[in-house]
């Protein structure tokens, strides 16, 4: 394994604060015993407690391990070695053989990865893969059929009578979505129990929804006559994921690609990172998305203004469609400007449009050319016509501060609710915002 | 007939609908041309109608209007190079320094743009505002660098309005009628602001309410009156020395210090006069008599109880020296000040004219008593060159880190270089663990950047100064280059 270059170890950091504390420690001073092979990395490191830490890297994974009681992964002393590591100025030496502590730990990882291979080994039997998935429809159709009961109970009551009713009963329906392996509506169910307390427009909001929940389970029942692309946006509403393998194997697109924003959102129980890319040429867009639980990190996203020249493996579905990279991206320069903007009855339209297509999607990528501006209800974007949409980022100081009030081209994307900025353009390339 | 509905009336005669519940009511029959399923239920059609009934009024909406804003003025001045916005991207977002000197390189960021006319490239503006905190100095310097569009955007955010204008609001000159009527705090604030601009008014003010004021009132704002002062303040601290409230008469002794040609520092002069002769074959010492018991005026003029463990003449000895004017010692010694100086050996007598010295910001005696007395809170007084002369030999005759920082805190920086070079060595020699707090900060703004190779050994010899050497060379690294960026 040759020796890493600086911004692989930058890369590894979960954050910057570790990164930065790990260049402080990354001088000979604290270290003893450092030494390292063509897998592994080691050291010991006097840190603020009695013993020093004991620090190891495999380098084929890579994983880490430190005595430290830190809980980041990597804690900042393996970061501070691998830096020490990579500057190759005898801090850390080659050595034949590792430290006993270093070689233990490698020996008990590989043991465990054997295992693991032998577990995964085991060739899947098509019948009982057929089998599988066919008990799965099963089970998800008569969660929706069950769902349908709930609806038709919810509208002979009335939605006044809905919002009367206790948590428990909206939770025990998300429940049963649930276990009928329907987790994206359950989690539907779940917000909506709390929206109706909070919004004013509660009773419309909810009758809505009620019609798209409506709308899945209808076009659920017609299964055998959708086409691919309506399926997979039906999966991905009702939370039926797509094995990645799958989508890696199928159509890829190539060519240069402009990576025009991204968003991070947190819903409590999951990370989501939203990246847009549009074809350089063909100008389709598709979004490459990234989850993580809990405090994981997430991700190094994408440079927002970098051009990039990878092939995209594209989900099936209607729109901007969910896309992964098929190989590592290779860098080809940034992008200039924002073509092909609109305004905001234009937006609109390729909202409209989006719906039409996808009656479940949550919004629409646009280029938009407008303007900022306060007002006491909030921050709006207001076009050339005057037509002006609700902004909504939590924090729209950057964009005032680059805009400053002049109508310009700005990326983001357009929903039921308002226009949530991503980038726009400065100084010959995009800033996000 | 078929009439036209708009999708807007029947969403709202569904919601309407639904509210209810089809139990009670039938939903509304959908408009033409909307079918209906072979086996609809009540709830069915409703979920139907509120599908596509909700598809097509989310899909219809029609925006606000509003008038577009007005943009941000033009900017005159071209932005920071890039070099110079990386290295304030770093600093904002991933400082590599500790947070204590952050804001010093902040500063130096700030200085080297404006001097170059240039100013903070848009995208950074919130963080730098955000990131300027409450010090009257650094909003100063940021409001000098943000331009038009740092103004605009200031006004838009409450937090960041005393950035909203060039320059803060003129200090209004006129002090309000109910002057008398205001809190202390309000009125010390006047009086500080007066002080500047019209010293006698501010006086004037403090005695109009001299009569009904509280003890503690009448020494916070005497107090004040330090700031520019002057000979006309004399009367009123003449009539303090008899003020019922001992903090006053103290507060009153103390400013009358500042002033040699008052009355007090002559009547002091009259008593010290007689105490001081010159002795010795070649007439080289100026031997001082410790002052008799003092009678009341005396008393008046400060002579009192002496602190615990001093003695009380000793005391009074110190007290003369520091009130009366220095004439009086030249013209007992018949020489300069740097001679006469050099012939006092009385401890007491020389602390007392440091304190003169130092309170009266006189530089010639200042230089005079350095040698004899060695006292570092002199040298801020003395011109750089000799300042920092004299400093080096402090150093080097400094004995533990307490003394040395005590030398080292006295001498405003910048430092040249020969002064760098010794601080450093002597930091250097210093071998057990130590930690001192705030030093870090002092020594990497006064330290001069051509010192980085002597600090960097350091920093990588085996010393016991923990993370303080590594800190300075980071530190010094970034201050050239911060300039260099701006070229």
């Amino acid at each position: 394994m040759s020796r890493w270059s600086l911004a692989a170890v930058e890369k590894a950091a979960p954050d910057q604060a570790s990164l930065a504390a790990a260049r402080r420690l990354a001088v000979p001073g604290p270290w003893s015993e450092t030494g390292s092979t063509d897998t592994l990395v080691w050291g010991k490191c006097q840190g603020s407690g009695k013993t020093p830490y004991q620090v190891s890297v495999d380098l084929s994974g890579p994983a880490f391990r430190c005595s430290c009681p830190s809980r980041k992964f990597p804690c900042k002393h393996a970061l501070a070695l691998l830096l020490l590591w990579v500057r190759n100025d005898g801090a850390v030496a080659d050595l034949p053989q590792p430290a006993e502590f270093a070689d233990a730990w490698a020996a008990e990882r590989s043991a465990r990865a054997a295992s693991k291979a032998s577990v995964a080994k085991a060739a899947p039997d098509p019948e009982a893969r057929a089998k599988r998935a066919a008990e799965r429809m099963a089970t998800m159709s008569s969660g929706m059929e069950e769902l349908a009961l709930w609806l038709a109970d919810l509208v002979r009551g009335g939605t006044a009578a809905a919002r009367r009713q206790p948590w428990t009963w909206w939770d025990t329906a998300a429940a049963r979505l649930v276990d009928a392996q329907l987790p994206g509506l359950a989690e539907r169910v779940r917000q909506m129990a709390s929206e109706v307390n909070r919004r004013a427009d509660w009773a419309e909001h909810l009758l809505a929804e009620a019609g798209r929940w409506w709308t899945a389970v209808a076009a659920w029942r017609r299964w055998d006559d959708l086409d691919a692309d309506t399926r997979a946006d039906l999966r991905a509403y009702v939370g039926w994921a797509m094995a990645t393998d799958d989508v890696r194997a199928d159509d890829r697109a190539e060519g240069h690609w402009q990576v025009l924003g991204a968003h991070r959102s947190y819903d409590g129980r999951l990370q989501q990172q939203r990246t847009w890319l549009r074809h350089e040429d063909t100008g389709e867009l598709v979004q490459v998305l990234d989850f993580s639980a809990g405090m994981q990190p997430l991700p190094v996203p994408q440079l927002v203004g970098s051009r990039l020249e990878v092939p995209m493996a594209r989900y099936p579905g209607h729109g901007a469609r969910r896309a992964l990279f098929a190989e590592e991206p290779v860098p080809a320069g940034t992008v200039p400007s924002l073509t092909g903007a609109t305004d905001v009855t234009g937006a609109l339209g390729r909202l409209a449009a989006v719906w039409a297509e996808n009656p479940w999607a949550g919004r629409a990528a646009v280029v938009l050319r407008a303007a900022v501006a306060s007002t006491p209800d909030g921050h709006r974007v207001v076009d050339e016509d005057g037509c002006a949409l609700p902004v909504l980022s939590e924090s729209p100081w950057a964009l005032l501060a680059v805009t400053g009030g002049h109508p310009v081209e700005m990326f983001g994307e357009i929903e039921e609710d308002g226009f949530r900025p991503l980038s726009t353009v400065y100084a010959d390339g995009l800033v996000p915002v | 007939m078929t009439a036209t509905v708009r999708a807007e009336d029947w969403w709202v005669s569904l919601s309407a609908s639904a509210l209810i519940g089809t139990a009670r009511r039938e939903p509304p029959t959908p408009p033409p041309g909307f079918g209906d399923r072979p086996d609809a239920t009540p709830e069915t059609r409703l979920l139907d109608a509120a599908a596509v009934a909700g598809a097509l009024h989310r899909a219809g909406r029609i925006p606000a209007h509003l008038e577009p804003p007005a943009p941000a003025p033009d900017d005159a001045a071209p932005p920071a190079p890039d070099r110079a916005a990386q290295l304030l991207q770093l600093l904002l977002t991933q400082p590599p320094v500790r947070a204590e000197l952050r804001p010093f390189l902040l500063g130096h960021w700030h200085q080297a743009c404006a001097a170059a006319g240039r100013r903070v490239p848009e995208p950074m503006l919130p963080a730098m505002l955000d990131a300027a905190g409450r010090d009257d100095t650094v909003r100063a310097q940021v409001r000098a660098v943000i331009g038009e569009r740092g103004r605009w955007l200031a006004r838009h955010n409450p937090d960041w309005s005393w950035a909203a204008a060039a320059a803060p609001p003129p200090d209004a000159v006129e002090p309000p009628d109910d002057w008398a009527l205001l809190p202390t705090g309000d009125r010390a604030d006047w009086v500080v602001r007066l002080r500047r601009t019209d010293p006698d008014r501010a006086r004037e003010l403090v005695e109009s309410t001299w009569a009904s004021d509280g003890a503690t009132d009448r020494t916070t704002l005497l107090g004040l009156l330090e700031a520019g002062l002057g000979p006309a303040d004399e009367d009123l601290l003449e009539r303090a020395l008899d003020d019922r409230a001992a903090s006053v008469r103290a507060t009153a002794q103390a400013l009358l210090e500042r002033l040699p040609t008052s009355r007090r520092a002559q009547r002091l002069a009259d008593r010290l006069a007689p105490l001081l002769s010159v002795h010795g074959v070649l007439r080289r010492t100026l031997r001082v008599a410790l002052p008799d018991d003092p009678d009341q005026a005396a008393v008046r003029d400060g002579l009192g109880k002496a602190p615990a463990g001093r003695s009380r003449r000793a005391h009074h000895l110190e007290l003369l020296a520091a009130g009366a004017p220095f004439e009086v010692w030249t013209d007992a010694s018949g020489r300069g000040p740097a001679e006469t100086a050099r012939m006092i050996e009385d401890a007491d007598a020389l602390l007392g004219l440091a304190r003169a010295a130092r309170v009266r910001r006189d530089p010639v005696w200042a230089d005079a008593l350095l040698p004899v007395t060695g006292d570092p809170a002199l040298l801020p007084l003395l011109e750089p060159p000799r300042r920092e002369e004299y400093a080096a030999g402090l150093l080097d005759r400094a004995g533990q880190v307490p003394d040395v920082v005590r030398v080292l805190v006295h001498v405003p920086g910048p430092w040249g270089e020969p002064l760098s070079r010794v601080v450093v060595g002597r930091l250097r020699r210093h071998r057990q663990p130590v930690h001192v707090a705030g030093l870090t900060p002092v020594l990497a703004e006064r330290l001069h950047p051509a010192v980085v190779p002597e600090v960097r050994a350091w920093a990588q010899s085996d010393h016991t100064w923990s993370h303080l050497p590594d800190d300075l060379v980071q530190y010094l690294s970034l201050v050239p280059a911060i300039a260099e960026a701006f070229r």
